[in-house]
C-alpha cells in the first residue's frame, strides 16, 4: 500500500485558477502544492522537485498540456508520475477520446474546487492499487 | 323454259275455245292462286283466252290490251281488278256466274317486278305453255270442244324489253323494242346481245351483266344500236331470273345529251353560287393578264369593285409579293408568276395597297385552269398577320427580358432535353444556344451534389421530378461541378409548362452559400471560443466562492453568508447559460455524443423528481409522481434524460404558485413511454405557443422575486435531446388550467 497523496504540482496559465486550485488543495486537502504557470515552467520544476501527481491544464500558450505530458512520457525520470488533466476543451472529454498514457483522469472545467482534493485522493488511491 | 319464248312470243288473237276442261280450270285456279300473291307485275301481261269463256288477262296495267281482248274485258267489266290486293276476284271467277266471258287481272303498274314475281309470271307462262301443249292434241281438245291460246302481250308500247340467256344470246325482244329499234324478233333472236350495244358501252354493260348475276339487279345507261345504224340512249334495269338463267333488260329511252346539258347547267349555276359564297377570293386570270372572273371575296381582298377588275388587268402598283426577291418578280401578279414558272404557286404572300392607302396582307395559291388561264385563290390574312406580328414582337420582348436576366432560365422538353436557355444558364448547363439549333440537347455532364455533398442522380434533379410528377419543385440548393471548374451552388426551381416540358430557373447561390457557410463556421467558432473564454473566469469565480463557503479562508462574518449565496447563485446561472449554449450548438452541429445504456425509466424519473425536490422545497412547491410499479427497461443516456426531465420539472416549479404541487405522470404504450409534467401556474398564453420551443424564449415569470432564471434555452435543448433519443417533447393545455409539458421515449427494440 502506497502512502497517501502528499505533494502535487498544479499547472495552469490562469493565475486565478491556479490560486483557487492551490488554495483548495492546501487548505481543504492538506496537500503540499507547488505551482507552475506554463508547461515549460512545469517541466523545469519537475527536473528539480519531486511530486506525487501533476494536475495539468490542457490549453496553455507555448508548450500546452498535451505537449508537457508527452515530454514527461519521453523522460524516464518523469514517466512514472501520474497526471490528471484539466480542460475546458469540451471535445477532449466529450468525444471519449482515448485517454493518453500516464493520465489518471480528465477533469472538465469548470469544476468545484471544494471537491477536488477528495477526487485527487481517490484517483491516487485507485492508481496506487 | 326456253320454249316459252318460242311459243308464247307470238302475240295473236286469242283463239276461240268452246269450254274449259276441268283440269284446265283447276290449273287456272292454281295459277291465279299464285298470281294472287303477286303484288304487281310490271312490263308484261299474259292473256289467257279460253273461248268462249272464260278469258283471263294478266296485265301490268300499262299494257295495251288488244281491242278484242278489251272488248271481252269490257264485257267482264265487273271483274276488272286494278289493285293487286283485289285478286279475291279470281275465286269469284271460279265460282261465279259473273264470269260469262273473261277475267282481267289488272296488276298495279307501279309495282316492282322482282325476280320472284317474274318467276310467278313465268309460272303463268308455263301454264300457258302447258295449255298450249294441250292444244296440239287438238283432236282431243276439239273433242272436248276446247280451244285456247296463251298470249303474252308486251309491256307498254314504249317499254323496250330485251332478254338474253346465260350464253349472252338474245332470246326475246318486246314489241316496243321492235318498234323503236327496227329490229324484229326474228332479226335478233339468237344473236349476241352485246352486238346491240354501242362499242363504248360494252364494258359497262358487261360489268353490269356480271353484277346482276350476283346482286340480282342492276341499272345502267347505254346506247342501243338500231337497225338504221343510229343509237338510242336508254336507261335500263337488268334483272336476273335465277330459275331460267334469263336476264331481263327493261329499258327506257332517255335524252342523254339534253340531260347532260341540263346537268352541266345546274352544276355551273351551283359552282357559281359556291364560288361567290366563298370567303376565299377567287380570280381567273388569262395569260395576257386580263381578269376573266373574280368573286366578291377577291374584289374585297383586292380593294376594288368587280367592274374595275373583270375584263382588265390587276393594276401592277396595288400588289407586291412579299416573299419574293425585290425587283420585277415582286411586282408580278401570282398568275403571271405561275405562267412564267409554268407550275402552280402556293403560299404567295402579297401586300395589297388599296386606293385609300390601307395595306392588307393576302396569302395566295394558284392552279392552271387550262394552258391560258390560271385560277388564283387568295385569303385575307391581314388580321392574322397583325396578330402574328404582335405575337412575334411580344415574344421578342420576353426573349430580351429572359436573356438579360441574372437568373438562368432553361426550358426542357418532355424527354428532359434542353430546348432553350438564356445566357446566364449557358455556363450552368454547359450548353451554347448554337448547339440547340439542330435540336434539343441534354445538359453537358456534370457532378451534381446536394447541400450535404451527396451526389444527386439525374432522375432526382428538380427538373426530372417536376417532369415526372407534373408538380413544381422550388428552391433546391444544388452544387454543380463541371470538369475543370470549381464547384458552384445554385438555387434551382422547376415548374411544369403548359403543353409539356419544364422550365427551370437557376440562381447562382455560390456567394450566398459560401457567405452563409462561413458565417455558420464563424458563429460556431465564436460560440466555442466565447464559451471557453467564459468558463475559465467562471471557474475562478465559482471556485473562489465555493472555497469561501467551504471555510477555506476561515470563518466568514455572518453577514457574508447571504452575500456569498447571491454571488454563488448568479455565478451558477452564468455557468448554466454557457453550458446550455454549448449543448445546443453541439446538437445543432450533430456532434452530441450519446451514451446509451440499459436503464429503468421509472428509476430515471424518480431520480429526476428527487433531485428537483430541493428547488421545490425552496419555493414551497411539491412534486407528486405517479408511475408504474414495474420497471420500464429502456436504452437511453441517463444524463440526457435527467437533463430533459430536470428542465421540465424546474420550469413547472418556477411557474407554480406557492403551496401547489407539480404532477408528474409516467405512462406507457406498447412502443413509447410518456412523462407528463403538469403545473397549476398561469399556463402558456395562446399567442406564445408557437415560440415555446424556440431559442431564448422565456415565459413571463409569475414571481419576479423568486430570482430563479433560466437561459431561455431549456425547452429547445430538451426538444433536441429528446429527438436525439428518438422521442419528442410537446405542450398541451390541460383541463383546469396550468401548463402541461410531455416527453416521450421510444421503447422499440428494448421491450419484448
Amino acid at each position: 500500500m502506497k502512502p497517501p497523496l502528499k505533494r502535487v504540482l498544479a499547472v495552469d496559465d490562469d493565475p486565478d485558477i491556479l490560486a483557487v486550485v492551490a488554495l483548495a488543495l492546501r487548505t481543504l486537502g492538506g496537500l503540499d502544492v507547488i505551482t507552475a504557470a506554463s508547461g515549460a515552467e512545469a517541466l523545469g520544476l519537475l527536473g528539480r522537485e519531486t511530486v506525487d501527481l501533476v494536475l495539468l491544464d490542457v490549453m496553455m500558450p507555448g508548450i500546452d498540456g498535451l505537449e508537457t505530458l508527452a515530454a514527461m512520457q519521453g523522460n524516464p525520470a518523469l514517466r512514472h508520475i501520474p497526471v490528471v488533466l484539466m480542460t475546458a476543451r469540451v471535445k477532449l472529454y466529450e468525444q471519449g477520446a482515448e485517454q493518453p498514457a500516464g493520465v489518471l483522469a480528465i477533469i472538465p472545467k469548470p469544476f468545484d474546487p471544494v471537491t477536488l482534493p477528495r477526487r485527487l485522493q481517490t484517483l491516487w488511491e485507485g492508481h496506487a492499487k | 323454259m326456253q320454249p316459252i319464248f318460242d311459243t308464247v312470243m307470238h302475240p295473236g288473237a286469242p283463239q276461240a275455245m268452246s269450254s274449259v276442261p276441268l283440269h284446265a280450270r283447276t290449273r287456272l285456279s292454281r295459277v291465279l292462286g299464285a298470281v294472287r300473291q303477286i303484288p304487281g307485275v310490271d312490263g308484261a301481261a299474259i292473256l289467257l283466252a279460253v273461248r268462249p269463256e272464260p278469258v283471263v288477262v294478266v296485265t301490268d296495267g300499262l299494257t295495251r290490251i288488244p281491242p278484242e281482248v278489251a272488248e271481252i274485258a269490257a264485257r267482264a267489266g265487273e271483274v276488272v281488278i286494278t289493285e293487286a290486293g283485289r285478286f279475291a276476284a279470281t275465286e269469284v271467277m271460279l265460282s261465279g256466274p259473273v264470269l260469262p266471258g273473261a277475267l282481267v287481272v289488272h296488276l298495279s303498274p307501279h309495282a316492282v317486278w322482282d325476280a320472284d314475281e317474274h318467276a310467278r309470271l313465268l309460272g303463268c307462262a308455263a301454264w300457258a305453255e302447258d295449255v298450249l301443249r294441250y292444244a296440239p292434241t287438238a283432236a282431243a281438245a276439239s273433242a272436248e270442244g276446247i280451244e285456247f291460246a296463251p298470249f303474252i302481250a308486251g309491256p307498254a308500247r314504249d317499254a323496250l324489253v330485251l332478254a338474253w340467256s346465260s350464253d349472252g344470246v338474245v332470246r326475246y325482244v318486246s314489241p316496243g323494242f321492235e318498234a323503236r329499234t327496227g329490229w324484229s324478233g326474228q332479226d335478233v333472236s339468237g344473236i349476241p346481245s352485246l352486238s346491240l350495244v354501242h362499242p363504248d358501252d360494252v364494258s359497262s354493260t358487261v360489268e353490269a351483266g356480271v353484277e346482276v348475276l350476283t346482286n340480282g339487279r342492276q341499272s345502267l345507261s347505254f346506247r342501243l344500236r338500231c337497225r338504221d345504224g343510229n343509237y338510242a340512249w336508254v336507261e335500263a334495269e337488268l334483272r336476273a331470273d335465277a330459275g331460267s338463267a334469263i336476264t331481263w333488260v327493261t329499258a327506257r329511252e332517255i335524252d342523254r345529251e339534253g340531260r347532260l346539258r341540263e346537268q352541266l347547267a345546274t352544276a355551273e349555276r351551283r359552282n357559281e353560287r359556291l364560288v361567290s359564297a366563298l370567303r376565299e377570293g377567287v380570280v381567273v386570270e388569262r395569260r395576257d393578264g386580263v381578269v376573266e372572273a373574280a368573286n366578291p371575296a377577291a374584289c374585297s381582298a383586292l380593294g376594288v369593285e368587280a367592274s374595275e377588275l373583270v375584263g382588265r388587268a390587276i393594276p401592277a402598283h396595288t400588289l407586291r409579293t412579299i416573299n419574293a426577291p425585290a425587283g420585277p418578280e415582286a411586282a408580278e401578279t401570282p398568275a403571271a408568276r405561275t405562267f412564267r414558272a409554268g407550275e402552280p404557286q402556293t403560299d404567295v404572300l402579297l401586300a395589297v395597297r388599296s386606293a385609300d392607302g390601307t395595306e392588307r396582307s393576302l396569302s395566295a395559291s394558284t392552279a392552271f385552269l387550262d394552258a391560258d388561264r390560271v385560277v388564283v385563290s387568295m385569303t385575307d390574312i391581314t388580321a392574322l398577320k397583325a396578330a402574328q406580328d404582335a405575337l412575334a414582337e411580344r415574344e421578342a420582348r420576353y426573349r430580351t427580358v429572359i436573356h438579360n436576366l441574372h437568373e438562368g432560365i432553361a426550358v426542357f422538353n418532355e424527354a428532359g432535353l434542353v430546348v432553350e436557355l438564356n445566357a446566364t444558364a449557358e455556363p450552368i448547363l454547359g450548353l451554347k444556344p448554337d448547339e440547340l439549333l439542330d435540336g434539343p440537347k441534354p445538359p453537358s455532364p456534370a457532378e451534381v451534389v446536394d447541400e450535404s455533398g451527396k451526389a444527386i442522380a439525374d432522375d432526382q434533379l428538380p427538373t426530372s421530378i417536376s417532369r415526372r410528377t407534373g408538380t413544381a419543385r422550388t428552391d433546391a440548393v444544388l452544387g454543380v461541378r463541371r470538369p475543370g471548374r470549381p464547384l458552384r451552388w445554385y438555387l434551382v426551381s422547376a415548374v411544369p409548362l403548359p403543353g409539356g416540358g419544364t422550365v427551370a430557373s437557376l440562381l447562382d447561390y455560390t456567394a450566398i452559400k459560401n457567405a452563409r457557410d462561413e458565417m455558420e463556421q464563424r458563429k460556431d467558432e465564436f460560440i466555442t471560443t466565447l464559451s471557453h473564454e467564459m468558463r475559465t473566469p467562471l471557474m475562478a469565480l465559482t471556485g473562489s466562492i465555493s472555497l469561501l463557503q467551504a471555510g477555506a479562508a476561515g470563518t466568514m462574518p455572518p453577514a457574508a453568508g447571504p452575500l456569498l449565496q447571491v454571488a454563488r447563485r448568479n455565478a451558477d446561472r452564468l455557468v448554466r447559460l454557457v453550458n446550455d449554449v454549448l449543448d445546443l450548438e453541439r446538437m445543432i452541429a450533430g456532434s452530441l455524443s450519446l451514451d446509451l445504456q440499459p436503464h429503468d425509466l421509472v428509476e430515471l424519473v424518480r431520480i429526476a423528481c428527487d433531485s428537483t425536490r430541493p428547488l421545490g422545497t425552496d419555493l414551497d412547491v411539491g412534486i407528486s409522481l405517479v408511475a408504474p410499479t414495474d420497471p420500464i427497461p429502456t436504452m437511453s443516456d441517463s444524463d440526457r434524460v435527467q437533463q430533459i426531465l430536470a428542465n421540465l420539472l424546474s420550469n413547472a416549479i418556477k411557474f407554480s404558485p406557492r403551496g401547489t404541487a407539480v404532477d408528474v405522470r409516467l405512462t406507457t404504450t406498447k412502443r413509447t413511454a410518456r412523462v407528463t409534467v403538469r403545473d397549476h401556474g398561469p399556463g402558456v398564453p395562446k399567442g406564445s405557443r408557437d415560440q415555446l420551443f424556440s431559442r431564448f424564449w422565456q415565459g413571463q415569470q409569475p414571481n419576479p422575486d423568486r430570482r430563479v432564471r433560466g437561459s431561455g434555452l431549456g425547452l429547445s435543448i430538451s426538444r433536441a435531446l429528446a429527438s436525439a433519443l428518438g422521442g419528442e417533447v410537446g405542450y398541451e393545455e390541460p383541463a383546469g388550467g396550468g401548463a402541461c409539458f410531455w416527453v416521450t421515449f421510444n421503447l422499440d427494440g428494448v421491450r419484448a
